[in-house]
């Protein structure tokens, strides 16, 4: 089964290490990564009985009846909507939400692309890209 | 961004960038976050080829100015990025039910997503469990527990098993109110706390280990308690840590595990409620998950007001949980305190109007004009602030019952309502196909005729022999009754417990089996009695005579002892003519009696001998059909009735005590008649109404004709005698055949009430007839859904839908008796569709000078006319609305009226 916290962590180191050495794409790529794979630890995360954390397939019914989400971040955040209505409070996390997901084009396909972005629109990308992370990693300890 | 303008930004994005494509598998979702940011997902081949950027601004030119600065999380898709992603359509209604305050608040948001609240169905246990009630208040101390414990005592008095939940899981009371047998040492929180994180399986906690009795002598039914728990720091500890939202292994809820257990041990009739007050996950929880009815107690202040606003908005949007408002405690049931709770009720009223699954708005012109106006507002329920209650610490307080009775009262009505859907209901379909209804025309029926008249209030006044003359508008009952004493004597008798069992009855004029004389034979007597030295009056005396010698009260014109030999001529007459049927030679002789000098002298006799022999029996001449049978020309009807009215008083001025007449004469009729004597009937007559009572009393005795639908009723509420049942008794019965009320919420129109109304013209008249075709048209509307792929209503077997079409056909039917009974007024009539129903005085003034100035001389004169026959009323200026002509609702839709009123 899949860690995703544990992948979270790893991938967001990667992208640190990206980041270190001018690979702006590819830590942009793998940034969107990051915060997805955040976003199904916590989507899990919300569930309260151990058991249940476990996405619903047909195969492996679940009471709550969250199937797992895709590249799609506004699909995720939806399957946590208290989560999803904090992000739609703060006009702030929206901005960095969006940078994230599409900093040229959507995150998961930058994974063909060949071009750089300028260092501008680099330097926004990493700084959404940090704060949001630092926001979920509070949203962790109080939702 | 309202409701309405969120609808129509979904229709219209779904316009641009959906319905071109809809083979190619586009779709969108809009989401509202509760702060109105705009959330939208759209997959469409339109964003083919363009960048992320070209595909938000795109969007952008298609949003209102307003939004472009509000906008959350935009996801645009082509259909193939969206199938990599795995994205797919929102799954369509129904839509979960909202288990939290936030989920509540974003469906209340997101009306685009939930259009029609009736889709929000409930789920399979929540139907099934026993009906629960919520007590629940935004602020503490308004006397909500009390209230609860109160109400409990009262259902448990009368019959009812109840339980009564403490779920103020915070703050707990419930139990030091009650002493409890056995005092269970565990509570409700315990119960949950061991299925929320226990093992299932495992669980040591039973129900049977958190209720108690409550004692109540020579109650009924019985009253149990479940504690929240026994205070201690365990208890706050897991009061602490447990979730309300909690899912338990099997898939259930918390609260779904405690019913179908509380189900399984006691089978209750219904569950009360204590909810934690304010936004608490408690407080959601007892409130959106558990009830089916809420009870919400405020304090008559802004503060509450505010709250209590919200959240009858909020379920408005839900639309599952019926609510009830309570203000409580009220400190001052002085005027001044009143007026300020009317105020606040005003302001709530609109939102408890939401409360509509069945009913549209815009057809009720009643709804319409109450919105305009404040008179139409009942009293809400109200909880005085009492020190005895208030300072006590057990409860009930004996004597202090009186404000809880209405509550109680409430939800012993939901209750019926509940209960009339139990597992052996039998098919609705087969019941609805078993009712039959008589004749459109009482006069018509042949059968049953007896079994289906209604004893109305003012029966009794019919039965006094002075009363001869019986007043009534078209549709009134007077055929049912006059053919009830001919048709059907025995009934007549034992309705009448035989207090007119000394009369013999005739017809003077009207049905009769072989016929009767006809128009043109009345067309044709008027002619010949102008130019004949006869009148009116001797010949209804002829006629008068010629029916007491066919129905056998003339036995001497027969054989004629030679005391009476001078009657020789006139038996020569009588005997000429056929003794039964209606011809022309009948007529002719009816003329010769009227005309002939020496005749009339003679019937006089005859009438008198007639009398003299009776013994102690009276003939009793019924008279009918008057309007019909005499043409309003040249004086013609009003020339014939006077001279009926003239023989009736000449009979009185000879002390003929044995010849006794009942005259049935249409309202209007009688109202336009001018004679010398006219004064002299006053006290003689009666007119016909209809209560409330009498009209469901006909309603219950027509459709329990059907074996089937009175086997259902008895089931529930048998009923010995309807004419001896209270209105209350007979309207409970009927829930079975339209419910209780025409749509959810507390101050929602009961049916019974509505159909009375409906069927009341603005004189105040009621008309029986039309409450047949009322019925047997929604009979027929209700059957037409049986194919359909439509839910039916559960708790009735007509639905409101289906009452509309019979008031549509019923007010159709009225609408061609007044046309029948007014013909002059055919002009104004033919102009009255489209002419508000809601009229302003000068488009009323308008329609009378284009329609009617020849038949009235006067614009008031045209509004007395109106008033009088029932059509529309003046209702005088009120603090909202001008002074204006309300059209009754009988007529409005037959004529098809603009019901919407003035602009």
């Amino acid at each position: 089964m899949e860690n995703y916290e544990g992948a979270y962590r790893q991938r967001h180191r990667d992208t640190e290490v990206l980041h270190g050495v001018d690979r702006a794409t590819a830590a942009m790529h793998l940034g969107g990564c990051a915060v997805e794979c955040l976003l199904k630890a916590m989507i899990l995360a919300q569930i309260p009985n151990p058991n249940q954390r476990q996405w619903h397939t047909e195969e492996n019914p679940q009471p709550h009846g969250i199937k797992r989400p895709n590249h799609d971040l506004q699909e995720a955040l939806k399957q946590y909507r208290k989560l999803y209505d904090r992000a739609l409070k703060d006009p702030q996390v929206l901005k960095w939400f969006n940078a994230v997901e599409f900093p040229s084009q959507h995150f998961i396909d930058l994974r063909y692309s060949d071009t750089e972005p300028s260092p501008e629109g680099y330097k926004i990308w990493w700084d959404a890209y940090t704060k949001l992370c630092r926001w979920l990693e509070k949203q962790k300890t109080q939702l | 961004m309202d409701r309405t303008r969120k609808i129509e930004l979904q229709r219209h994005l779904q316009e641009i960038y959906c319905q071109p494509f809809l083979d190619s598998g586009a779709w969108l979702e809009c989401n509202f976050s509760t702060g109105g940011l705009l959330n939208v997902t759209i997959v469409s081949p339109h964003f083919q080829n363009l960048t992320h950027e070209e595909c938000q601004q795109h969007l952008q030119e298609h949003l209102p100015p307003e939004l472009k600065q509000k906008l959350g999380f935009l996801s645009l898709y082509t259909p193939a990025k969206a199938q990599d992603f795995g994205l797919t359509p929102p799954l369509p209604a129904p839509v979960s039910q909202p288990h939290t305050w936030q989920d509540l608040a974003i469906h209340a948001a997101n009306p685009q997503n939930v259009a029609n609240p009736q889709n929000l169905v409930p789920t399979s246990e929540a139907k099934t469990q026993p009906h629960t009630v919520t007590f629940y208040s935004f602020k503490g101390g308004v006397g909500r527990t009390t209230a609860l414990i109160h109400v409990a005592w009262i259902l448990a008095q009368r019959g009812r098993k109840v339980v009564a939940v403490d779920l103020d899981v915070e703050a707990p009371g419930l139990t030091s109110a009650f002493p409890l047998e056995p005092m269970p040492n565990l509570g409700v929180v315990d119960y949950f706390y061991e299925r929320a994180y226990g093992l299932e399986g495992t669980y040591e906690v039973e129900i049977t280990d958190i209720f108690g009795e409550v004692e109540i002598p020579n109650a009924l039914g019985r009253l149990f308690v479940v504690p929240a728990g026994e205070m201690s720091l365990d208890y706050v500890a897991k009061v602490d840590d447990l979730r309300a939202t909690t899912v338990t292994d099997t898939g259930q809820s918390l609260w779904q595990v405690l019913v179908e257990d509380l189900q399984r041990q006691l089978a209750p009739d219904l569950i009360l409620v204590d909810s934690r007050t304010g936004l608490n996950q408690w407080g959601a929880f007892s409130l959106l998950q558990a009830a089916h009815e809420v009870v919400i107690f405020l304090f008559p202040n802004e503060q509450n007001l505010k709250g209590a606003q919200i959240l009858l908005e909020s379920l408005a949007s839900v639309g599952t949980v019926e609510p009830t408002v309570v203000f409580s405690p009220v400190p001052d049931l002085t005027e001044t305190g009143l007026t300020k709770v009317r105020s606040i009720w005003q302001e709530l009223s609109p939102l408890l109007a939401q409360f509509m699954p069945e009913d549209s708005p815009e057809t009720d012109l009643d709804d319409q004009e109450r919105k305009d106006e404040d008179s139409w507002l009942e009293d809400p329920l109200m909880v005085g602030y009492t020190p005895t209650i208030a300072l006590s610490d057990r409860y009930p307080i004996a004597n202090s019952t009186d404000y809880y009775i209405k509550i109680a009262n409430l939800l012993d009505n939901s209750l019926h309502q509940e209960q009339q859907v139990p597992s052996s209901t039998p098919d609705r379909w087969q019941i609805l196909e078993s009712l039959r209804f008589p004749a459109g025309n009482a006069g018509d029926q042949q059968e049953n005729l007896g079994l289906l008249f209604q004893k109305t209030g003012n029966f009794q006044r019919f039965l006094d022999e002075s009363v001869y003359l019986i007043r009534g508008r078209k549709g009134t009952g007077k055929t049912a009754l006059y053919s009830l004493i001919l048709k059907a004597r025995d009934t007549f008798d034992r309705l009448s417990e035989n207090r007119l069992s000394h009369y013999d009855f005739i017809p003077g004029h009207g049905r009769q089996p072989e016929g009767r004389l006809t128009r043109d034979d009345f067309d044709s007597v008027g002619d010949r009695l102008k130019t004949n030295p006869g009148s009116w009056a001797s010949f209804w005396r002829g006629y008068w005579l010629l029916q007491a010698y066919r129905y056998g009260h003339g036995d001497f014109l027969k054989r004629l002892p030679p005391p009476l030999q001078k009657f020789k001529p006139l038996q020569q007459k009588l005997k000429a003519v056929s003794p039964s049927g209606w011809q022309s030679e009948h007529r002719d002789l009816l003329v010769e009696l009227a005309t002939d000098s020496d005749l009339k002298s003679l019937v006089l006799d005859a009438i008198a001998e007639v009398n003299q022999r009776q013994d102690s029996r009276v003939i009793c001449a019924l008279y009918d059909d008057l309007d019909e049978d005499f043409r309003n020309l040249d004086n013609l009807r009003q020339n014939a009735l006077t001279g009926l009215f003239e023989f009736v008083q000449s009979c009185e001025a000879r002390n003929l005590s044995q010849v006794r007449f009942k005259i049935f004469l249409r309202e209007d009729l009688w109202q336009k008649l001018n004679f010398d004597n006219k004064s002299h009937v006053r006290g003689r007559d009666l007119s016909l109404t209809w209560t409330r009572a009498d009209f469901l009393r006909l309603a219950y005795r027509q459709l329990t004709q059907s074996e089937a639908l009175k086997d259902w009723i008895d089931r529930v509420y048998p009923m010995a005698d309807p004419d001896r049942a209270s209105e209350d008794e007979l309207q409970t019965a009927l829930t079975r055949l339209w419910g209780e009320k025409r749509r959810q919420g507390g101050n929602a129109k009961y049916v019974a009430r509505w159909v009375y109304d409906r069927l009341t013209d603005s004189s105040g008249t009621t008309f029986p007839r039309s409450l047949t075709v009322l019925l047997e048209q929604a009979t027929r509307k209700e059957l037409d859904y049986q194919h359909q792929r439509v839910q039916h209503p559960s708790d009735r077997l007509l639905r409101s839908t289906s009452l509309d079409a019979g008031l549509d056909a019923a007010s159709q039917e009225r609408c061609e008796a007044i046309r029948q009974e007014y013909p002059e007024l055919e002009p104004m009539f033919s102009r009255l569709e489209n002419f508000p129903a809601l009229a302003d005085p000068q488009q009323l003034e308008q329609l009378w000078a284009d329609t009617a100035p020849e038949i009235c001389p006067t614009f008031e004169s045209f509004t007395k006319l109106l008033a009088e026959i029932g059509l529309a009323q003046l209702r005088p200026k009120t603090s909202k609305k001008e002074a204006h002509y309300r059209f009754a609702d009988i007529y409005i839709y037959g004529f098809k009226m603009d019901y919407r009123g003035t602009k």
